[in-house]
């Protein structure tokens, strides 16, 4: 267990203004950015849009309208992408393979990282959505700030649900990025999935592809949506499928650098 | 006792070819092995394979007495290496480069300092090592190597991209090592010239097949047997025929006549055959025979 944490944090600290790095802080901020922009420009309605008691929903489902259906899968794509690229970028597979440690404490590690990044992301993501609230009253004498209850458990219901739809995107993203070392081409399958998912999510066999999933959870309500299909269920059979298929495929591997 | 050994070890790619043929490393403790061959020649796919980087074909690795494969974390704790280009992150500094190692090797954080200050890159400050020249980069990769201070250290072509001073310099750093520390090193090169002042012991891979193993002492004995010395007489064919019949192994080249020869009063006798068989003899100089030309020998001979 000292062993995974140590290399948990060694990891750590090559994700250090990392592109990958970059790319979760800067992702998580641009939709709250932009909506706080847009709320700022339209300051006529701040007031009472803030003195209204769905203001922290209305926020909730403005951000993730346009974060969930393609913002966070080309993200996660990127992301994925980004951290495998790390060791070969810089050669370094070999390095990491002629350290005392077991494959799979180097599998667990690295692949942590990349799910703690994850969550690093949906926290920042939701400190900006609460931004988008608090900045204009900050801006304006005559906004007040958002004073309903903040919706702690219905966020992190909503959170949780587009973090269990994100994960196979994730796993089956960093599975092909340690595996090819051109890393574009992972992110050309994983935007080629992403695409076909926008055309398949109101398909009745949609929920076949993983991608769907977050777009799917945002459509929920909609009637082209099946209900009946329990895309919570599908998204951790996916994860957990790619998961380990991926490690397999890494303890398998021939050339390890 | 070695501290490292293969048995067997063959490795073939997948177009076919076949880069390590039966190799049979012994690399004694606390030596310096020079593991030579041309480029291509299979020393990085050997140490790739020793290192468990490939997945063995056949054969068997030992590292300090204990196979490879079921012991594998026990002994990369104790193994520094650093294969082909430096395995460095070109995002960090030189520290947070070797922090990321300390954390994994478990060793104190003074270390960092320690082998920053030994291959002298104390002074590196914020910059990254994506800035550092090739030789910066190749010294941090030797500091990695080094950093949880291994009992063997495997380098590939660890002089690659070093000016000279710093060949030397970390030629000395190796040499000091190995003396005070009793580091065993496993070095390879495609410079027979540029590790023999290092090495104590030589191994000499051509096309996968190990040529020649021993000691360095055996490999300069190897030199002086094959010395040869060009003989320029006035009648070639007279002194071929008086050279065989006096048992040399004369072969015509140009306008003169190589003989090998092992001492030298052979070279008098040489003189004394032909002069004695009345032939006039212009000049007999010797053959330039530097390790290089025996190394370059040793992988022309099919084998050792």
């Amino acid at each position: 267990m000292t062993q995974l944490i140590n290399s948990f944090q060694s990891e750590w600290i090559k994700k250090r203004r990392s592109s990958a790095a970059w790319l979760t802080i800067s992702g998580a901020f641009l939709i709250p950015a932009i909506l706080t922009t847009k709320r700022v420009i339209q300051s006529e309605t701040l007031a009472a849009a803030n003195s209204s008691p769905k203001i922290w929903r209305l926020l909730y489902g403005q951000n993730w309208q346009f974060m969930s259906v393609f913002l966070l899968p080309m993200g996660i794509i990127l992301a994925a992408s980004l951290i495998a690229q790390i060791e070969y970028r810089n050669n370094a597979w070999k390095q990491v393979h002629t350290t005392p440690q077991s494959l799979t404490t180097i599998f667990l590690a690295k692949f942590g990282v990349t799910v703690i990044m994850l969550v690093e992301f949906f926290l920042l993501f939701n400190v900006g959505i609460c931004l988008t609230g608090i900045v204009p009253a900050m801006l304006f004498q005559d906004v007040p700030f958002p004073t309903s209850d903040f919706p702690f458990v219905p966020f992190l219901q909503g959170n949780s649900k587009f973090f269990v739809y994100c994960l196979p995107i994730l796993s089956f993203q960093y599975l092909l990025s340690i595996h090819i070392r051109n890393f574009m081409v992972p992110i050309g399958i994983g935007f080629a999935l992403l695409v076909a998912s926008l055309i398949a999510v109101s398909w009745k066999y949609g929920y076949l592809i993983p991608y769907t999933y977050c777009s799917m959870q945002f459509l929920i309500h909609d009637n082209r949506i099946d209900p009946s299909v329990n895309i919570l269920f599908w998204s951790t059979g996916y994860f957990l499928f790619f998961t380990i298929l991926n490690y397999v495929l890494y303890l398998t591997k021939r050339n390890k650098g | 006792m070695n501290i490292l050994e293969t048995h067997h070890l063959s490795h073939q790619f997948p177009s076919g070819e076949k880069a390590v043929r039966d190799l049979n490393l012994r690399v004694p403790s606390e030596s310096i092995y020079g593991f030579l061959g041309a480029n291509g020649a299979g020393k990085t796919t050997s140490l790739r394979l020793v290192l468990g980087l490939l997945k063995k074909q056949s054969g068997e690795v030992t590292i300090f007495g204990k196979p490879f494969d079921q012991n594998r974390v026990a002994v990369l704790s104790k193994l520094g290496s650093l294969i082909e280009s430096p395995s460095v992150y070109g995002h960090l500094t030189a520290v947070e480069n070797l922090k990321l190692f300390q954390k994994i090797y478990r060793c104190p954080t003074s270390r960092i300092g320690d082998v920053l200050a030994m291959v002298g890159l104390t002074g590196t400050g914020n910059k990254p090592a994506g800035r550092f020249s090739l030789g910066m980069k190749q010294r941090l990769g030797i500091a990695i190597a080094m950093l949880h201070n291994p009992e063997l250290l495997i380098l590939d072509e660890p002089t690659n991209g070093l000016d000279p001073n710093g060949i030397i310099e970390i030629r000395e750093l190796l040499r000091t090592l190995n003396r005070e520390q009793g580091l065993s090193i496993l070095i390879s090169s495609h410079l027979l010239s540029e590790i023999e002042k290092l090495v104590t012991h030589v191994g000499i891979i051509h096309q996968g097949t190990l040529m020649f193993q021993g000691t360095f002492e055996e490999l300069m004995n190897k030199k002086r047997q094959t010395a040869r010395v060009v003989v320029e007489t006035g009648d070639m064919s007279k002194a071929l025929e008086t050279l065989t019949a006096g048992a040399w192994k004369p072969t015509p080249a140009g306008e003169g006549i190589i003989v090998p020869f092992s001492s030298r009063s052979d070279i008098a006798r040489i003189n004394q055959q032909l002069v004695a068989a009345d032939i006039e003899v212009y000049a007999i100089r010797n053959v330039s025979r530097d390790l290089e030309t025996v190394f370059m020998d040793l992988i022309k001979t099919p084998s050792a």
